[in-house]
């Protein structure tokens, strides 16, 4: 029978605080990435010219298509045979910003669906530009449509960010990795890495909430 | 750019893509079965079962895959050395590919379950108490009623993680299945064209994926007429 010792842990919760650190940095920075990203993408994504929107739309297709271990590797092992050469934590933050970017794109853009057709015409009728209209007038309201998928886009986005550990970046799941192979002590790693991610995504949908309770529009819940 | 070492190799990716598409095949197959039939439990209020695997379904949707493919490495598959002919016997070539496959089905069908459950539980209760004044039996009202507007509305999420299981199987390289991912390695670790490399997988895996969207579609459409 298999009896748990969780002192295992407290030998080197140095170790594990600064993985838990370098996990929550790599999150914030990639989805401030991919936020601005995805806002970018989106724009173009609407864009009245046809051949914009073909070929952005091909471009977040092909990124959506493609694992995002592939991604990481195409920047942290491809780039330096074309003589680009960056730290292994940017190359995390920039992959894992890219490939979340493609998803909060399509998030935004089924937000602006929601985003009644006359507003964006009205914002024209009064002569503001197509960026501005898109700015002050369809995007924010588009946001406050989509709330909820952007928390879990967010979610997906801490949970994938597991994955910059292959290059070698110590976040939580390197040092749980690290762990179960030096001392097998698997069941103590794997509870403690459930605590960890399970916090994580549990307080950026407790945020959701708390954001969907203040910001959602009244109205888009009579229509539905 | 010197792409000659894509030719060279040619044949090892593509057996590692038989690999990919192999365990990808697999999932699919068995975390349909097991996503269904974990949706429906969570759907029934059959009390004490439905919570269980609530609980499982909520953990399982908050840790990473790769967290699973490895716990699922380390702790399950080391009774199953001394079975390595039982793997083979129905298929599967090393312990490998069963510990990846084991992992992403009991993901997957996590995710399913979720999809499935929403799916159900979006068709109005006024339908089936009007198919239940209509003297529908239960049979009946799951046949005609229930399903055909369920599985419309859950067609989509369904294809999505599809798509997002065959990514994932890239992830089984971490246990160094040599699959699509880990057969790239393998051949760029010993050559310097790692940017040709990985473009070319890139393509392969979008490729892969378009096409898994056109059958989708395809039977899709073919569903709806």
């Amino acid at each position: 029978m298999y009896n748990l010792d969780f002192s295992i842990l407290l030998t080197d919760y140095k170790i594990i605080l600064d993985g838990i650190y370098t996990t929550i940095f790599v999150s914030i920075v990639a989805s401030v990435l991919a936020f601005s990203l995805g806002t970018f993408f989106v724009y173009f994504r609407i864009s009245p010219n046809l051949l914009v929107k073909k070929f952005t739309n091909f471009i977040v297709n092909c990124i959506r298509n493609v694992p995002l271990l592939i991604i990481i590797y195409l920047f942290y092992k491809g780039f330096p045979s074309l003589g680009i050469i960056l730290p292994a934590i940017t190359c995390g933050i920039l992959a894992l910003g890219i490939y979340t970017a493609a998803y909060i794109s399509d998030a935004l853009l089924s937000g602006i669906n929601a985003v009644p057709q006359e507003h964006s015409q009205a914002s024209n009728a009064l002569g503001l530009t197509r960026l501005q209209s898109f700015l002050y007038v369809v995007y924010p309201q588009a946001l406050r449509h989509c709330i909820y998928i952007l928390g879990s886009t967010f979610m997906n986005l801490i949970k994938n960010s597991s994955l910059v550990s292959f290059i070698a970046v110590t976040d939580i799941f390197y040092v749980v990795y690290k762990g179960i192979a030096d001392s097998y002590r698997i069941y103590e790693y794997f509870i403690l890495a459930i605590v960890v991610y399970c916090s994580l995504t549990g307080f950026v949908l407790l945020m959701t909430n708390i954001l969907q309770k203040i910001y959602k529009i009244p109205s888009a819940e009579a229509r539905a | 750019m010197n792409f000659s070492i894509i030719t060279h190799n040619f044949y090892f990716l593509m057996q590692g893509l038989g690999i990919t598409l192999k365990v990808a095949f697999i999932s699919i197959m068995l975390s349909m079965l097991f996503g269904t039939i974990l949706g429906v439990i969570r759907f029934s209020k059959i009390f004490i079962l439905s919570r269980i695997v609530g609980l499982f379904i909520d953990i399982t949707r908050s840790i990473p895959l790769i967290l699973y493919i490895i716990f699922i490495h380390f702790s399950i598959s080391p009774y199953l050395y001394g079975h390595a002919d039982f793997l083979r016997y129905i298929g599967i070539d090393c312990l490998e590919m069963y510990s990846a496959i084991v992992a992403i089905v009991a993901f997957t069908s996590a995710y399913i379950a979720e999809i499935i459950r929403s799916g159900l539980q979006s068709i109005e209760k006024e339908q089936i108490m009007a198919a239940k004044a209509l003297s529908l039996n239960s049979y009946q009202i799951i046949k005609y009623i229930v399903l055909p507007q369920a599985i419309t509305r859950m067609k989509p999420a369904l294809c999505a993680q599809i798509i997002t299981l065959v990514k994932d199987t890239s992830l089984a390289s971490a246990i160094g299945l040599i699959e699509l991912t880990r057969a790239t390695e393998i051949v760029y670790e010993t050559s310097l064209h790692e940017f040709e490399l990985l473009l070319f997988v890139a393509l392969v895996y979008i490729t892969l994926n378009f096409l898994i969207q056109r059958i989708l579609h395809m039977q899709e459409k073919m569903l709806n007429t």
